[in-house]
């Protein structure tokens, strides 16, 4: 069926939603608050934030249609997820294409989206809800979001990124939740026509931006232009974009220059101004400090952490030079004792949440004592046969947390190659460094031995 | 009346004999106590005295309310931890939560008038290896010469008596992350028994073994089951190659039999899982016994039933509670 009302020009229901919600949810308001206290906290900190690795957010798409064609493809939907994934991890192609003076403020948001494999309740799911509705089209007043109002309930969102795709009237391509808000209505609403780059996708709006745009809302992003209508006061909180007068639409010329902001002008090349598709391709490093931010206050829960891309043990060897230390990672389990259980060898299963990697407490100096029983190491690898299994998985848990190191290893050698170190902090480096070695050590002994 | 076994909803165990408790007749209930206080709710309410309305104890679950004066029998089965809610960001408070939590648990488990496989107090201290050797002693079984000590001094002088060959080191126990299978010394090592001090080991001679013995006890029933270990990759501790290894199920001689339920009478255990070794001249040296140890992995490859043992003495039990509410009440 051919979609005679195709919007034209980006509209987005963002702020109107926002401000809804300003007026009748009054625990709305102060989680706002909280929310930008805790971002002006990380950038006036220097952008620390907990999450350094990748972030893998699980995520349920909710296809909510009347006609054949609205039931979009399962296609469609991975291409747009295809789209997220290069987007929010900078690898989309088009990043070349930005001016060369604002090549430095483009950030990796070191951020990725799978459909969920596991529905609320632990059960196997494609990531995808498939639901009829009566409903002509949905407009920005959440009926999408629950079956009592035609449309489809949302699964939890402290562990999902609730997606819905259905057909949105009067021109809306899409809206978003910002952080703080109900549960129930968490989340972000794309128009079918605005999703992912195959099926029903129809241009300009037919690179899948839309939804980068609004997830980009979705982790407390503003627009660029500071939603002031067009005037030169409004901010996005985000230092590094540039200050600049309304919305920019289509695509169009660099420089375009408002608000003294040349020579450059505005940066209308960001996800989060109102171009078309194929004019928006990046997001600021402040940007990204901002959606981590609120990954960390707003949505702590989320995701998990995955390693960094290198994962190069032969190559790129570290120096370790506090081998001797044995390292303290207070990794798991803190404050809260297990029960001894079982009595069949427990596998050591290592999540990937190294918190101690970020913040490495100093001073660790004389801190290398470990009980007898633990440092003497296996001596037999023999259930890696009885359990291959759990063997298989922990050699890919060990190669994740060792890729996490490396990732972080590599941020102090470069701090430290820049003499940013505090000795403390080269301690920690040290510490870090020998942890690092023990793992490799580990991996290629279980590797070698299974 | 009802069976309440406590232990996550997809324990294998669990799951077997609540299955048989379902063909003999009985009710079950699998109650995940990592489910408190975020997906379930705990109420006991106490009237202000005895005979003006006494008290009842219920848990609200997600299927439905359990009145746990309905319950007769008791499996102490993988009790796990209560999990506080992740909203609760301070590490503190998490603790804090999950305390009064197992807190508001254990008082409702001591007060409950049912029939318990294992008692969670008696299972408690069962658990303590250190307790388990002294009443296997009492009770006269054959234990291996044994050194508990956080004290390198006195590790060395029993390593140099024994010879570091002859010697193995266990750890009390294991966590998630950190575990070490039960290992032969190596002259290596010795250089590290320093580190004895920073947490007590036990240090044992080694047993020669013809094979392991895994004695499974439910109630007054024992099922002894040879896993011939020294046909694996690994001789010392059974449980390495646990899934390769041949076992069949054997008699144990009278006397091995009686100590054995002498052990569990003295540690309070309905139910126990314990692990002994036959050595070449023909004696049977007990190790230690797991309160909450598993058994699937004997009982299909010995045949014995062992889930069917566990289902029918706590649906017997469950019944027997019932007919003595019923006299009581009339």
């Amino acid at each position: 069926m051919a979609d005679d009302d195709l919007p034209r020009t980006r509209s987005c229901g963002t702020m109107p939603v926002h401000e809804r919600l300003l007026r009748t949810d009054s625990s709305y308001l102060h989680a706002r608050a909280r929310s930008e206290t805790n971002a002006w906290e990380v950038e006036a900190a220097g952008g620390a934030v907990a999450r350094r690795g990748i972030t893998v957010i699980p995520t349920v798409v909710h296809v909510v249609y009347r006609t054949a064609a609205q039931n979009i493809s399962d296609a469609q939907i991975q291409s747009q997820i295809d789209v997220l994934n290069r987007d929010f991890r900078m690898t989309n192609a088009d990043v070349r294409s930005l001016p060369a003076v604002f090549a430095p403020l483009a950030a990796d948001a070191r951020i990725e989206f799978e459909l969920a494999r596991r529905d609320p309740s632990g059960r196997a799911t494609s990531g995808i809800t498939r639901t009829r509705t009566s409903a002509a089209s949905f407009s920005d007043d959440d009926r999408v979001k629950s079956s009592r109002t035609a449309g489809v309930n949302a699964w939890p969102s402290d562990r999902y990124l609730n997606l819905w795709v259905c057909q949105l009237g009067g021109g809306l391509l899409g809206y978003a939740q910002f952080p703080g808000g109900a549960a129930a209505t968490d989340g972000v609403v794309i128009r079918q026509s605005a999703f992912g780059t195959t099926g029903t996708a129809a241009a300009p709006f037919n690179l899948g931006r839309t939804a980068t745009h609004e997830i980009g809302h979705w982790l407390n992003l503003r627009h660029v232009w500071g939603d002031d209508g067009t005037g030169c006061s409004g901010d996005d909180f985000v230092a590094d974009t540039p200050n600049c007068a309304g919305s920019n639409g289509g695509i169009p010329a660099f420089p375009h220059v408002t608000c003294r902001n040349g020579p450059n002008g505005d940066l209308f090349m960001n996800y989060m101004d109102y171009t078309d598709d194929a004019g928006m391709f990046m997001f600021t490093a402040g940007q990204v400090a901002r959606m981590q931010a609120s990954l960390d206050a707003d949505r702590p829960t989320i995701g998990y952490q995955k390693a960094g891309p290198k994962f190069k043990i032969a190559d790129d060897p570290i120096t370790l030079k506090f081998r001797d230390d044995i390292p303290k990672l207070q990794i798991l389990d803190q404050g809260i004792p297990k029960l001894p259980a079982a009595d069949i060898p427990r596998i050591p299963i290592r999540r990937p949440i190294p918190e101690i990697l970020i913040n490495p407490v100093g001073p660790v100096a004389g801190r290398a004592a470990t009980p007898f029983v633990l440092s003497t190491p296996h001596h037999s690898q023999a259930w890696s046969r009885s359990f291959p299994g759990a063997f298989q998985q922990q050699l890919a848990q060990l190669a994740e947390q060792i890729g996490q190191y490396e990732q972080v290893l590599g941020q102090y050698q470069q701090a430290h190659a820049a003499g940013q170190l505090a000795p403390a902090d080269v301690e920690a480096f040290g510490q870090l460094s020998a942890a690092y070695g023990q793992l490799v050590e580990e991996y290629q002994r279980l590797a070698a031995g299974g | 009346m009802t069976v309440l076994i406590l232990a996550p909803e997809t324990d294998e165990h669990a799951l077997a004999v609540a299955g048989r408790l379902r063909d003999l007749g009985g009710e079950v209930t699998i109650v995940d106590l990592a489910d408190f206080p975020q997906r379930a709710s705990l109420s006991a309410s106490y009237a202000c005295c005895a005979d003006c309305g006494g008290r009842g104890f219920a848990l609200e679950l997600e299927r439905g309310r359990l009145d746990l004066g309905e319950v007769g029998a008791v499996w102490w089965r993988r009790p796990q931890w209560p999990e506080p809610s992740p909203q609760i960001a301070d590490d503190g408070h998490r603790l804090f939560a999950a305390n009064e939590a197992q807190e508001a648990l254990s008082g409702m488990w001591h007060s409950l008038d049912a029939f318990w496989i294992n008692d969670p107090a008696r299972d408690q201290v069962a658990h303590r290896k250190a307790f388990q050797l002294s009443v296997a002693q009492d009770v006269g079984l054959r234990i291996p010469h044994t050194l508990i000590t956080n004290d390198p001094v006195r590790a060395r002088a029993f390593v140099d008596q024994r010879g570091y060959r002859a010697v193995i080191y266990k750890s009390f126990s294991a966590t998630e992350r950190d575990w070490r299978e039960t290992r032969l010394l190596r002259p290596e090592e010795l250089e590290l028994l320093d580190n004895v001090k920073y947490a007590p080991v036990i240090f044992q001679e080694y047993v020669e073994a013809v094979y392991d013995l895994r004695v499974t006890v439910v109630g007054e029933e024992l099922y002894a089951v040879a896993i011939h270990s020294q046909e694996t990759d690994y001789k010392v501790d059974f449980r390495m190659d646990v899934a390769r290894a041949r076992m069949e199920a054997v008699e144990l001689p009278a006397e091995v039999q009686r100590g054995l339920s002498a052990l569990m009478a003295r540690l309070g255990l309905v139910y126990g899982a314990i692990d002994m070794r036959l050595t070449p001249d023909g004696r049977h040296v007990f190790l230690e016994v797991n309160p909450a140890g598993q058994w699937l992995f004997v009982e299909e490859p010995s045949g014995q039933p062992i889930a069917d043992a566990m289902a029918r003495l706590l649906h017997a039990r469950d019944r027997a509670r019932r007919d003595v509410r019923a006299v009581a009440v009339r």
